[in-house]
């Protein structure tokens, strides 16, 4: 014999839905975040440490780009350099050859990135998992073949001119003036630029993982096949996610190029793609804060090791023809090391890592209200 | 005449380089269902191993002494990593063996350093004349011990209690557990041989007129498309893609020298990869449909 015995009803109290409050904690959180951001530049006194920090901004634009392939549609992408090129190149040539202004050639990289992401989408949504990510590396391959081929517009081995960045008729690079007295340094400009433009892409990202689209490709990333049965257009779905993670690639490629002033066809190499990989998965798959997280951990890291490298007896602060063990090196092998301790310890990244103590914190309270 | 049997010999001595690496990719993918993207520096970690053993002791002893080691590394990182991950999906396999790359790439500059070291090559610089044709010794000896290895392996996989088991593990893990395999075990067993091809492959890309350099890990990403155009899971597949992509190179080197800035040989067999991927995404001798939508 068998009695169903009903869960008994949890009491309602005074105090806010779970939900509401999760809500509350997120817009709290993000607040914070968005006025700790503002403050930096006048917290941090460092040029090495704010130098540091806008190539983290630039690179969390890129970051969030690769979470929307490989966190929402689940489709794992090597091919991020090529895309971040080829916005750099085309916000270069149409900042110098053309001579127009940022807000011409900051959308122009997204969306010449976006196209091409989109074309190179129909070979690559017929194969998923390895195949796909064998096939994103060729793109690095033949991309890297072409910058260096095509000196006209790369200027070869010796690089070229970025775009610059003018607002009010000034260089960013130069700081920002007022008649005489300098108002925001170079590294505040830039800070907050880099900012801005990675605020604007963060709420795009954010809702459209919020959106019928995100929804779309995160039911492709769990069962492709699943998802095609429920009506959702499986492929569609994928062109527009290499498309939109493209765009943004485009978008931080042009701004790391025009941060930078001067860039060669080297730098777009495999190497970045596997950073950009490396964000998003130790920063965590999926989530937004993930990639931004991520994007600060690798470029703080190597530097924190380099500073380290000082205090330690056995390594030595330049490269040498013979080896031995060099502050590059070493961070080198610890940026690969902590990955595959992420991957181990915690497949879902350093945002979860960093939710574990709410999580626990909300657990327990949840315990005190019953 | 003489030029084209010139360049296709060396063409061909190069993808049998290519179709030991891919060989080992393929025996990895198989048997314990991962992308070793590390693979490439377990041929160069090969490489260096051999040349630094070569002064002190009689050649053969050096490659056995290279393989150990290289087999070595490769069952550490299956026993410490693959085991622990193999549940938790694909990608996070796949990214795992990224950061093990980059680990491994530091050590050996660390070890090593960055500059360029000399040949690891089993011969030296020497040439065999036939008729007009000349032939460098290092491009037959690469020949020859590939096609020896080749034949080793095909022995293994058919005539061996292990290479049985071995195919039954890759052709389905849960049957073949059920028939008492030690599945853990073949893993590692297809580690083991993936690492040792990619010695034998580690000397043969560090032979004449090659050197051993640490750019030696990324030559042999080039064994990439040769998988993807012989098909991800297809042991014949892998020789053929290797020799496709050696001769694309060696040819391509040759005659289209003038055009795309003399370097389009580089970029070519990737150019193919993705027409193949396009035209035929399972490759020319891959199983239709395991990974297409």
């Amino acid at each position: 014999m068998t009695t169903t015995v009903s869960a008994p009803a949890t009491p309602q109290t005074a105090a806010p839905a779970p939900g509401v409050r999760r809500k509350r904690l997120v817009v709290l959180g993000v607040a914070a975040w968005i006025v700790g951001m503002v403050l930096v530049p006048w917290v941090v006194q460092s040029d090495l440490w704010m130098g540091i920090g806008i190539f983290a901004l630039i690179a969390a634009i890129g970051a969030l780009g690769l979470q929307v392939i490989m966190g929402f549609t689940g489709q794992i992408s090597m091919g991020h350099a090529a895309f971040m090129a080829i916005g750099a190149y085309t916000s270069a040539w149409l900042g110098v050859e053309k001579e127009q202004p940022f807000w011409i050639w900051l959308p122009a990289a997204a969306i010449v990135s976006g196209v091409a992401g989109a074309i190179f989408a129909p070979a690559a949504v017929r194969i998923r998992g390895l195949y796909l990510a064998v096939a994103t590396l060729g793109l690095v391959f033949i991309g890297a073949y072409v910058w260096e081929t095509w000196t006209t517009l790369s200027g070869g081995d010796g690089g070229r001119v970025a775009a610059p960045v003018v607002i009010n008729g000034q260089d960013l690079l130069n700081g920002y003036w007022s008649g005489d007295t300098q108002v925001l340094t170079l590294f505040q400009a830039w800070w907050y630029f880099a900012l801005a433009v990675l605020l604007v892409v963060t709420v795009l990202a954010w809702n459209i993982k919020r959106s019928r689209l995100g929804r779309a490709m995160m039911a492709v990333r769990d069962k492709d096949l699943a998802a095609g049965v429920v009506g959702i257009p499986v492929t569609r779905t994928k062109v527009v996610a290499f498309g939109i993670s493209s765009a943004f690639a485009g978008v931080s490629g042009a701004l790391l190029t025009a941060y930078m002033g001067y860039f060669t066809p080297s730098q777009w190499g495999l190497m970045l793609s596997v950073d950009m990989i490396a964000m998003v998965v130790i920063g965590g798959l999926g989530t937004i804060s993930g990639a931004i997280l991520g994007a600060f951990f690798f470029k703080v890291m190597p530097e924190l090791i380099n500073w380290l490298a000082q205090y330690l007896p056995f390594i030595s602060q330049d490269a040498k023809v013979d080896g031995g063990v060099t502050a590059p090196l070493l961070s080198q092998f610890l940026y690969g090391l902590v990955i595959v301790l992420v991957l181990i310890f915690e497949p879902r990244g350093l945002s979860q890592l960093c939710r574990r103590p709410f999580t626990r914190l909300r657990a327990g309270r949840q315990e005190e209200t019953r | 005449m003489t030029l084209f049997l010139q360049l296709g010999f060396q063409g061909v001595a190069l993808g049998m380089v290519y179709a030991l690496i891919a060989l080992g990719f393929v025996i990895m993918t198989k048997g314990s269902n991962t992308f070793n993207f590390a693979h490439g520096e377990f041929v160069a970690v090969g490489a260096y191993v051999v040349l630094a053993l070569m002064p002190h002791m009689p050649y053969w002893l050096a490659f056995l002494g290279s393989v150990f080691v290289t087999v070595s590394l490769a069952l550490l990182v299956e026993a410490t990593l693959l085991r622990k991950l193999i549940s938790k999906g694909l990608t996070t396999v796949v990214l795992a063996t990224l950061g093990v790359s980059v680990m491994v790439h530091a050590l050996v500059l660390m070890v090593w350093g960055v500059g360029t070291k000399g040949s690891a090559g089993p011969v030296g610089s020497g040439t065999v004349e036939i008729g007009d044709v000349v032939l460098p010794l290092s491009s037959i000896a690469t020949i020859v011990s590939s096609v020896l290895v080749l034949i080793a392996l095909l022995v293994f996989f058919r005539r061996t209690s292990y290479g049985l088991a071995l195919r039954a593990t890759a052709s389905h893990q849960e049957a073949a557990l059920a028939q008492g395999i030690d599945v853990g075990r073949m893993f590692a067993l297809s580690w083991a041989i993936a690492a040792a091809l990619a010695v034998v492959a580690g000397i043969f890309l560090a032979s004449f007129p090659r050197v051993v350099s640490p750019s030696i890990a990324v030559v042999a990403l080039a064994a990439i498309p040769a998988i993807v155009i012989g098909g991800m899971d297809s042991l014949a597949g892998a020789v053929v893609g290797g020799v496709i992509v050696g001769l694309i190179q060696v040819l391509g080197a040759g005659y289209l020298s003038d055009y795309g800035g003399g370097r389009l040989h580089e970029v070519l067999p990737y150019v193919l990869m993705l027409l193949v991927l396009v035209v035929r995404p399972y490759g020319l001798f891959g199983s239709r449909g395991i990974e297409r939508v």
